[in-house]
């Protein structure tokens, strides 16, 4: 893929099929976003739930906008990027998920007991 | 300069099956390599606030008492809107939109960014003269840092952009300038990804 030139013009089919990728990443990252806030705010859901919601809510539209504004996906010219991002991902794993363990095992340890959630 | 400009795009069309080994497409993924490394940046201050969030609150308020939904939800559709619109920005330009239209979106997507930094401020404004300082508590501390830190990121790709339309006054729409654009448009998208996270973690969740 080439991210600043095109042999053709704002008129031809290719424009308009990139353009559907943003309007269609714009469409569900709304929808996504007012879902998750009404969620929230409406209080149908227990807390855990609700929680867990969100978060699946907020993992889908991530990867939306990596593939519809960042242009990730399968193909063989995205390929060294995905492969870059999913590396940083493993990396975002084992690091944010060693810090909040350790410095949670420190604060039971320190007697503040796990606070509320 | 049109001369040499259509020269450039010449060669440039002609050297597509390169694909990321043409000079665009390599310094492009060297700046997706920064862009991870400040995604890990953001991640470990995200572990850090939900730490601090936890255990940290001593003896001030929670994110319960401290949040509410309504300005974050409209300071996320600001910012949502803005890198949708630069994805129409960088877009058209790819398939030779004018130089004026190219700015009129850029335009507009930097002033969604403002818009977003002036409900982060007010905000930030807003606790701060209620007494809930970074001071008074680890989860304050953590939720100053971390909002900060991306309000610091909006704040620089305000001032980034800003900078590039002179240089498209200056230079013209040559395949430099187009591929600073594009990079400053993979560095405001994943502003907004990272704001999906913080979002997400810091505001609802928070309220829940």
């Amino acid at each position: 893929m080439d991210y600043i030139n095109s042999d053709v013009g704002m008129d031809s089919a290719e424009y308009k099929h990139d353009m559907a990728r943003y309007v269609w990443g714009f469409a569900l990252s709304v929808v996504l976003t007012l879902a998750g806030v009404v969620i929230v705010a409406g209080g149908v859901f227990s807390t855990g739930l609700a929680w867990s919601i969100v978060g699946i809510l907020g993992i889908a539209q991530l990867i939306i906008q990596f593939w519809a504004f960042m242009h990730l996906d399968f193909s063989k010219e995205a390929r060294p990027d995905l492969y870059l991002v999913l590396f940083t991902f493993l990396l975002i794993i084992l690091m944010a998920a060693g810090t909040v363990w350790v410095l949670a095992d420190l604060a039971s340890r320190m007697g503040m007991g796990a606070g509320s959630m | 300069m049109s001369a040499t400009m259509s020269n450039t795009g010449a060669a440039h069309a002609a050297s597509h099956d390169h694909g990321h080994h043409d000079k665009t497409g390599t310094v492009i993924f060297g700046f997706w390599i920064f862009l991870m490394s400040d995604l890990i940046a953001f991640s470990l201050m995200i572990a850090n606030y939900a730490d601090a969030e936890w255990h940290g609150i001593a003896n001030g308020p929670s994110p319960h008492e401290l949040f509410s939904l309504g300005l974050p939800t409209i300071e996320t559709m600001a910012l949502l809107i803005s890198t949708f619109t630069f994805g129409i920005c960088t877009l058209g330009m790819k398939y030779g939109a004018s130089m004026k239209r190219t700015v009129g979106w850029l335009v507009v997507t930097l002033a969604l960014g403002a818009i977003f930094l002036g409900i982060e401020l007010y905000e930030f404004h807003e606790f701060w003269t209620e007494g809930n300082t970074p001071q008074v508590s680890g989860f304050l501390t953590a939720y100053y840092s971390l909002v900060g830190l991306h309000g610091l990121h909006v704040t620089s790709g305000i001032i980034w952009g800003i900078l590039l339309m002179v240089q498209m006054k200056t230079f013209g729409m040559n395949d430099l300038i187009k591929s600073r654009l594009v990079r400053l448009g993979l560095f405001w998208h994943m502003l907004d990804i990272v704001w999906i996270a913080l979002f997400t973690k810091v505001y609802l969740m928070g309220v829940l």
